[in-house]
Parts: C-alpha cells; sequence; structure tokens
C-alpha cells in the first residue's frame, strides 16, 4: 500500500495572514494518468492554500482513507463501480468531491446516493473547483463566526409591543455609548416606521436597490442610505406599502452580508411578521430580540415563535428575551412568563411611555433628552449585549404561577405555589 | 434556451418551504409547494417534477406517510430525484434504500449548501428537458 505524499504546499497569502491560514490537504484517488490534469491545476490555485497529496491508485485504497485529508477527489471513469464503492464510508470525515467523466443525470444521481458532498467534471473548470475548494476551506474555519459587523435583528410574532421602538434606542445606544458604526435596516416593509422614530426623511428606500441588475457594491448601498444625527445610517423601508412586495429576498441577503462588512453593528428591524425573509435575516444575525408584553396572547405567540425556532433548528440562535412595557404587580410577572416560555427573560423594558412620548414629540434622542431614565439604562444594557459585550441575565422575580393552563403545562417540579 | 426544472417541495412548514424556494428558485427551478404527503403525491401525479423534496416528520392523513410518499414516487417514475430532509438520522437508511438520491439532516443551514450541491443536476435536468 502506497502511503500518500504531499506533492506540494502553497500558502496564498502573506505575513500574519498567511500564518493565521490553515492549508486545506487535497487527496487524490482513482487512476493516477486520469488526475494528472487535476493535480497540475490543483497546484497552480493559490487561494485557498492546499496541501495536494499524490493520487491513491484503485485498488490500494486504506481503509481509512477519509480519515487522511480534509478534502477527497474521487475520480469517477469507466470504473465507476469501484469509485462508487470507495464514496460509500457514511462515517468518512473528509468532504468527498466526485469527478465526474460525464454530466449525466443518471451518474451525477449515482455519485450523490454514494455519498458525494460536491460534484466536479471533466473538463475541469478552474473557477467551479476554486469555488468548491473555498467553500469546504471557509467552512473549516468556521465562516459562520462573526467577521465583520455583527447583525441584531428584533422581532415579535405580535403587534404593538415596542419592536421598532426597541431595535431604534438599542442601535442609538450602541452609537452613543459604545462609539460604533451602525447601520438600521427596515425590514418593517409595511410599516416603514423606523425613519419617522429617527425623525428622518429618507430620499431613497431599499426599493432603489431592486431597481437595477447590477449586483450590490457599497457605492450602491450607500447611495441610498440616510444619515440620521447621530452619525447612524438608515436603509429605510418602501415609502409606499404596495412598494413592499418590490424587496427580494435576495436583496435583502446581499444587504445583510455588505452592511456587515461595512458597519460595525447592524440593526434589523423585522417586525411582526414570519416569513423565508425574515427567516434569512436571523441566518445571518448574531442576537435576536424577542419582544413580548405581559397579556396572554402576547405570551401564546411567544411560545409559537420559539417553537418554530425549534423547528427550524438553527442551533446557534436562542433568542433574547425581552419583556416590553414591563409593569411591576401585574398579574402575568416575569416569573410566569420564564414558566410558560421555558426560558429566561433577558431584561424588562420599564413602562416608561412619558419618556418615549418626550423623545418622539422633541424630535431628539432618549440620550439627550433623559440619558440617565430608567428605560435608557435597560436599552443600554440591551445593547452591550447586543454589540457582544455582557451576557447577564437578569433574575427572575418571586416564582407564583396563579394562571391556567398556559402557564401550568411547563412549570418546574421545584417551584414553590 | 433552459427550461425551468419543476421541483416539488413537500414540507408542512411554510416558512422550510418558503427558504427551500428562495434556495431553489435563482437555480431555474419552477418550484410547487405541498404541505403533507397526502397532498404531495396528488401534485405529484398531475406536475411530474423531476425533483422533489420531501420533509420526513409531517402530519401523515390516512396513515399515509412520507416513507409511502417515496415508494409511490418511485413506483411512478423511477428516475425522480428525491431529496429527503430530516431531523433523524435514524431515518436515513430507509430513505437511501427506497431510492434517495440525498439525505440531508436538519439544520435549516445546510439547506444552502443543498442547494449548491444539486446546482449541476438542476442544469443537466434543465439541458435535458
Amino acid at each position: 500500500m502506497r502511503a500518500p505524499t504531499e506533492s506540494n504546499v502553497r500558502k496564498g497569502r502573506t505575513g500574519t495572514d498567511q500564518q493565521q491560514r490553515e492549508t486545506t490537504s487535497v487527496q487524490l484517488i482513482g487512476n493516477p494518468a486520469g488526475l494528472v490534469e487535476l493535480e497540475s491545476l490543483l497546484l497552480s490555485i493559490n487561494d485557498p492554500p492546499l496541501t495536494v497529496r499524490s493520487p491513491i491508485q484503485w485498488p490500494s485504497v486504506p481503509a481509512d482513507w477519509s480519515a487522511i485529508s480534509d478534502i477527497a477527489i474521487v475520480l469517477v471513469e469507466d470504473d465507476e463501480g469501484e469509485a462508487l464503492r470507495v464514496l460509500a464510508p457514511q462515517k468518512a470525515s473528509s468532504v468527498i468531491f466526485a469527478l465526474l467523466t460525464t454530466r449525466s443525470v443518471s451518474a451525477m444521481r449515482r455519485a450523490l446516493q454514494a455519498g458525494a458532498d460536491e460534484l466536479l467534471f471533466v473538463p475541469l473548470n478552474v473557477g467551479e473547483i476554486t469555488r468548491s475548494l473555498l467553500n469546504v476551506a471557509e467552512s473549516r474555519a468556521g465562516s459562520s463566526s462573526p467577521e465583520g459587523g455583527r447583525v441584531c435583528s428584533f422581532v415579535s410574532n405580535s403587534g404593538g409591543v415596542g419592536v421598532t421602538t426597541a431595535a431604534v434606542n438599542v442601535g442609538l445606544a450602541v452609537r452613543e455609548r459604545l462609539n460604533k458604526s451602525v447601520l438600521f435596516v427596515d425590514l418593517h416593509l409595511q410599516a416603514g416606521a423606523l425613519a419617522s422614530y429617527l425623525n428622518v426623511t429618507p430620499a431613497r428606500s431599499i426599493v432603489s436597490l431592486g431597481e437595477t441588475q447590477r449586483r450590490l457594491d457599497s457605492a450602491k448601498l450607500e447611495s441610498v442610505l440616510t444619515k440620521h444625527d447621530s452619525g447612524a445610517y438608515i436603509l429605510a423601508a418602501p415609502h409606499r406599502i404596495e412598494e413592499s412586495e418590490l424587496v427580494s429576498d435576495d436583496t435583502i441577503n446581499e444587504v445583510l452580508d455588505l452592511s456587515r462588512k461595512l458597519f460595525e453593528f447592524v440593526v434589523v428591524d423585522c417586525g411582526n411578521y414570519i416569513d423565508s425573509k425574515t427567516v434569512a435575516v436571523w441566518e445571518r444575525s448574531q442576537e435576536i430580540m424577542y419582544l413580548l408584553t405581559q397579556s396572554v396572547s402576547a405570551v401564546q405567540s411567544a411560545q409559537r415563535f420559539l417553537q418554530l425556532l425549534e423547528r427550524l433548528e438553527l442551533p446557534r440562535l436562542v433568542p433574547s428575551i425581552v419583556i416590553s412595557k414591563y409593569l411591576e404587580g401585574y398579574p402575568i410577572d416575569e416569573a410566569e412568563i420564564v414558566n410558560a416560555l421555558n426560558c429566561d427573560v433577558f431584561a424588562r423594558l420599564p413602562y416608561d411611555w412619558d419618556t418615549l412620548d418626550r423623545v418622539q414629540l422633541s424630535g431628539r434622542h432618549l440620550w439627550e433628552v433623559a440619558p440617565g431614565s430608567p428605560v435608557a439604562q435597560v436599552f443600554e444594557r440591551l445593547a452591550r449585549r447586543a454589540a457582544g459585550e455582557a451576557d447577564e441575565i437578569l433574575p427572575a422575580s418571586r416564582m407564583r404561577f396563579p394562571l391556567g393552563r398556559l402557564f401550568m403545562q411547563r412549570r418546574p417540579a421545584d417551584a414553590p405555589v | 434556451m433552459e427550461t425551468p426544472v419543476k421541483v416539488l417541495i413537500v414540507d408542512d412548514q411554510p416558512v422550510i418551504r418558503g427558504s427551500l424556494r428562495l434556495r431553489l428558485t435563482p437555480l431555474g427551478c419552477a418550484v410547487e409547494e405541498a404541505e403533507n404527503a397526502t397532498q404531495g403525491l396528488a401534485l405529484f401525479e398531475r406536475l411530474r417534477p423531476k425533483l422533489v423534496t420531501l420533509d420526513v416528520i409531517m402530519p401523515t392523513i390516512g396513515g399515509y406517510t412520507s416513507l409511502d410518499l417515496m415508494h409511490d414516487i418511485r413506483r411512478i417514475d423511477p428516475e425522480t430525484n428525491v431529496v429527503v430532509i430530516s431531523s433523524k438520522l435514524d431515518d436515513r437508511e430507509a430513505f437511501l434504500n427506497a431510492g434517495a438520491i440525498e439525505f440531508v439532516a436538519k439544520p435549516f443551514d445546510n439547506f444552502r449548501s443543498l442547494a449548491r450541491k444539486l446546482e449541476p443536476l438542476i442544469q443537466s435536468l434543465s439541458l435535458a428537458q
């Protein structure tokens, strides 16, 4: 059995970046004559940096071949049966590329059934191979970890709970108190109240981004943003309700991907409507803040939201539950809500609409009008959490459970009555 | 000019159907949706899609399960490409043995790589029509 040898090691970048980047090892499997072109092509790729191991030929493939490298490229030609047998191990730790000599649907289907993770084709296309290798290299490096700004989404499954109020004030607290660059994205497309809360009149909205076929770039994005006095920027919702249908999912994805590169903190007001666009935003969020009030219907809606998150299986995302318009002494208190939702409450926003009304009517923001107010302090805590600078949880209130079945279902066995 | 590839998404969760639609439409797919296995069979017989994505954990109506639907699809048209989506790895063998070309374990983030993986197959299906 021939041990794999390294035929080349390439590093794609220089300096510190180069030292930090790991190389991705590639094992070729199949007839060496058939892999000559692929091997020389791989040796010419600088990014991602690769370690290319010489081909292992049939039938000398070791049983543990999948543990040897990060990527295995298996040539599937005339001896297709043998190649597919090699692909078959289900516990392979490598990412398996099947290199097919035909683009027939049946050959692709068999390769996928055999366990191929990616399909490549002869004749080889350097662009396709590089893209596939980069995808694997980025996955290995943990591309889902924040690289660039943080995205924080605000959402609720019930109306009138103060989603926009929270989004605006958390964003402004990050800007004012943490001195970070901030972008507000108003995806509460039909209501479009975020600009009013910030007391700005946007000339352009997110709709403008979908008006041309040109791919979104920083110049195009900046041309539709409105600047707020605080230095934060706003990507406004459509001016007219009917225009909200013109905002495509692709536009939203592009906006968020680019915004993270341009801003340190991106606030997304998702409003209280959940669809595939909202889920796409959550996938790109480092923090989701869910708002509810002390009402039975709001708690039920929150339960439905948490059940949805469970079904979607987005394991990275644990929403921060925020009780809005919180009233001490109200029968549905924090402990009741903790019990009903079976998760901690991160913060309570006090029912201080006197202060918030003064803010709105004055046209100035909370840190100009009432910087030391209790509500401002809670927003600052939320801002630190959203910006990844704090992780504390408010202690739950004394546990009491006087309400009916809704709250009794998940009552802890050791909870005092 | 390439013809859109007919795709049927069978899943009881509208948000998951929407998310799969979001990823498959840009690849040149004409997507139809069914929310349970019974409805999925009716739509399959009418539309004859080239690709079906099938969620395993769905409410059954009259005891008709996703695996039953899988078998019926293979019986009606063995060339149909069926991708199975499930959070339970225990289901994997049964569905692959029944002819599924791909078994995607949730979480949700995997749908992006699923679309990337299926892209060449969808292109070929489009050209073959």
